[in-house]
Order: C-alpha cells, then sequence, then structure tokens
C-alpha cells in the first residue's frame, strides 16, 4: 500500500444524524475520547460489505493532487436508529406534607431527599397532580415531588413528577391494638 | 457483628455458622452486634443472631427504639401491608431484647447509636501485645433521629 493510499484510508464518509447531512470526518483516533462518534449510535440491519480500500479505484490528477477516495456505499442504506434506553435522571426530589389546600393550589412543606437545600414551604397548583391522585390532597398527606430530565431516543425533556404516598387504611381499633403492643414491649424494657 | 445475612445452602445467619465452625461460643464471645441499617440485605436472620449471641449488646439506630416506632412495627406487622421480610425480623429482635431484660438476669442489651457515641471500649491484642480499643458510632445524629420520630408520627397517628 502506497502512502498516498495510506492516507486515503484514513478518510471516510458518515452520516451525521443531527445534521442529516454527509460529512467527511477526521480520523477516527482525532476524535476526543469519550466523544460519541454518529456511528456509536448505529446499528447494521444487514451488514455492509467488507470494502477493500486497497481495491477502490482512486483518482489522480497528474499524480500532484491530493487523494480523493470515493466511498460508494450508500450512506442511509443498512442502517438505522438504534434506540436508546429511556433513563430518568433526578436532579432534586422532595417528600412534602400537605399543610392546606385551596380551591386550585396547596400549601406544602417541602422536605429536600435528593439534592440541596433546606426544608421550605411552596404552594402547589392542584393541576400538576395526576387525576388519580387528586381526592388525597389532604392536609397530612405524604407526596413526593421529582424533578429531573427524562432522557428518551427523540431528546431530553425536562420533567416534574408528584406522587402522593397511598399507605394502607388503619382503623382506630387498629391503632389502639399497635399502641397496646408496643406500649406491652416498652413496659417490658422498662421493668425494673 | 456487623449486620446479618443469610447462607443460602443452610438459610441460617452466614456469621453464626461461620464462628460456630471457629468453635467459638456465640453465647459468650460475641459482644457487640452493629446494626448500621435497616434494609432487608442487612438484617436477615439478624433475630436468630440476637437470640444466640445473648452477652451481646445491640447497637441500632437510636431512632429505631422509639415507642413510635415500635407502634409503627406493630401497624405493619399484618401479613397485608408487610412487604418486607426486615419488618419481621426488627420485631423478633425487640422481642428477644424485651425477653432478655424481663429474664432473670435482667440485662437490657439494647445500645442507642448516635453519632460520636462509644458502642464499645476493649482491649485487643495485636501482635502479642494488648492494645485498647474502641468502636464510635458515626451516626445518626441528634436532628435525624428527631426527624425521624416526627416522620414516625406523621405514618401513624395516634388513635
Amino acid at each position: 500500500m502506497t502512502a498516498m493510499q495510506d492516507t486515503a484510508q484514513q478518510i471516510f464518509t458518515c452520516f451525521d444524524p443531527s445534521a442529516g447531512s454527509i460529512f467527511v470526518a477526521d480520523p477516527v483516533e482525532q476524535i476526543p475520547s469519550g466523544a460519541l462518534r454518529p456511528e456509536d449510535h448505529l446499528a447494521p440491519l444487514n451488514p455492509a460489505p467488507d470494502l477493500n480500500f486497497a481495491t477502490l479505484p482512486l483518482s489522480f490528477n497528474g499524480g500532484s493532487d491530493p487523494v480523493q477516495l470515493i466511498d460508494f456505499r450508500p450512506v442511509t442504506s443498512g442502517k438505522r436508529w438504534e434506540p436508546l434506553r429511556e433513563i430518568f435522571r433526578v436532579l432534586q426530589k422532595w417528600e412534602g406534607f400537605v399543610v392546606e389546600v385551596q380551591s386550585e393550589t396547596f400549601l406544602a412543606r417541602l422536605v429536600p431527599i435528593k439534592g440541596e437545600g433546606p426544608d421550605q414551604e411552596a404552594e402547589i397548583y392542584i393541576r400538576e397532580v395526576q387525576e388519580a391522585d387528586i381526592e388525597l390532597i389532604k392536609p397530612g398527606a405524604v407526596f413526593y415531588w421529582t424533578i429531573g430530565y427524562h432522557d428518551k431516543p427523540s431528546g431530553r425533556v425536562r420533567s416534574s413528577i408528584i406522587k402522593f404516598r397511598r399507605q394502607p387504611i388503619w382503623t382506630n381499633r387498629d391503632l389502639e391494638a399497635a399502641t397496646a403492643r408496643a406500649d406491652y414491649l416498652m413496659r417490658l424494657f422498662n421493668e425494673e | 457483628m456487623v449486620d446479618s445475612c443469610i447462607e443460602t445452602a443452610s438459610g441460617r445467619p452466614a456469621a453464626l455458622g461461620y464462628l460456630k465452625n471457629l468453635g467459638i461460643d456465640l453465647g459468650s464471645a460475641v459482644k457487640l452486634i452493629v446494626v448500621t441499617h435497616w434494609h432487608d440485605d442487612h438484617v436477615r436472620g439478624l433475630g436468630t443472631v440476637v437470640e444466640q449471641c445473648r452477652e451481646a449488646t445491640i447497637a441500632l439506630s437510636a431512632a429505631l427504639q422509639q415507642r413510635e416506632f415500635i407502634v409503627l412495627t406493630q401497624l405493619y406487622q399484618d401479613p397485608a401491608v408487610a412487604r418486607t421480610s426486615g419488618l419481621r425480623e426488627l420485631i423478633k429482635v425487640m422481642e428477644v431484647l424485651a425477653a432478655s431484660n424481663t429474664s432473670a438476669s435482667k440485662i437490657d442489651r439494647r445500645k442507642l447509636a448516635l453519632v460520636d457515641r462509644v458502642l464499645l471500649q476493649d482491649k485487643v491484642v495485636l501482635s502479642s501485645i494488648i492494645v485498647p480499643a474502641s468502636i464510635h458510632a458515626l451516626s445518626p445524629s441528634d436532628a435525624s433521629v428527631l426527624k425521624a420520630i416526627a416522620s414516625f408520627s406523621r405514618i401513624a397517628p395516634g388513635p
């Protein structure tokens, strides 16, 4: 292989999915490590023929111009987008306690579970809560409010999710029985 | 001993099998059992460990030894709502500890773990030299315990 052919091998064409156009990329080795190359997102439907660049016709212009490599492979056939896994990246999460309910909003105390910041109070629109949870918005109710990025194959979406906790329903009798058993245990510990 | 897990083959607490194989008397040799946190994979078989290591002190978060929390465990022990085996272990640990306190020897084996608290002071032999050793709790903070107790009350309101 000549030095000119060797240089030509380091140039290739590929499809830039974000720009939707063909571009000539630098040699792979020059792409910063960790950077995603367009072909990283592509998975072959049918294996493309293994082209031997050494046998491809190279055009010369008097032997002094730079080598121009022509890659005859269709740039869009045989490859498709590989669906990426959907991921929710939590930026901040609070445990909230409903303090007061108004006609369109509710006042809540928020305690950070993930992320920095002090406890705070916030007035939240009831319409932010999913319909199935609206009946749970009562003083004392506990909910979890998560803010983050929802990364999907179609792109990144900033999300805010409010979910109310549905805990078991206890009757007064359940509570009395549990308290009595707990007190019995505590008495055992406190026996002189 | 720190936490507990189950040996798959025998279905028994792994640490107990290990110590028994070494010929160690569980009843007297184990001095302290530290329960770091109450996740299922850290407490499996703990009730049996506490039962068999009958002279060991049990160090666990001060928050989990409050009346509010005991009430909660009793509420959740209903099989309809108890979703984890960890809760059953916790209840068993409490019952074993209460029984120790009412036994003839009347030993209260509970140790409240709080930040900076010394859980155990002893001496160990290192290269034939006896040196003092101590075990300190790194958490929880007072604020964490108080916050936890408030949280328990919210979950299980009084009758």
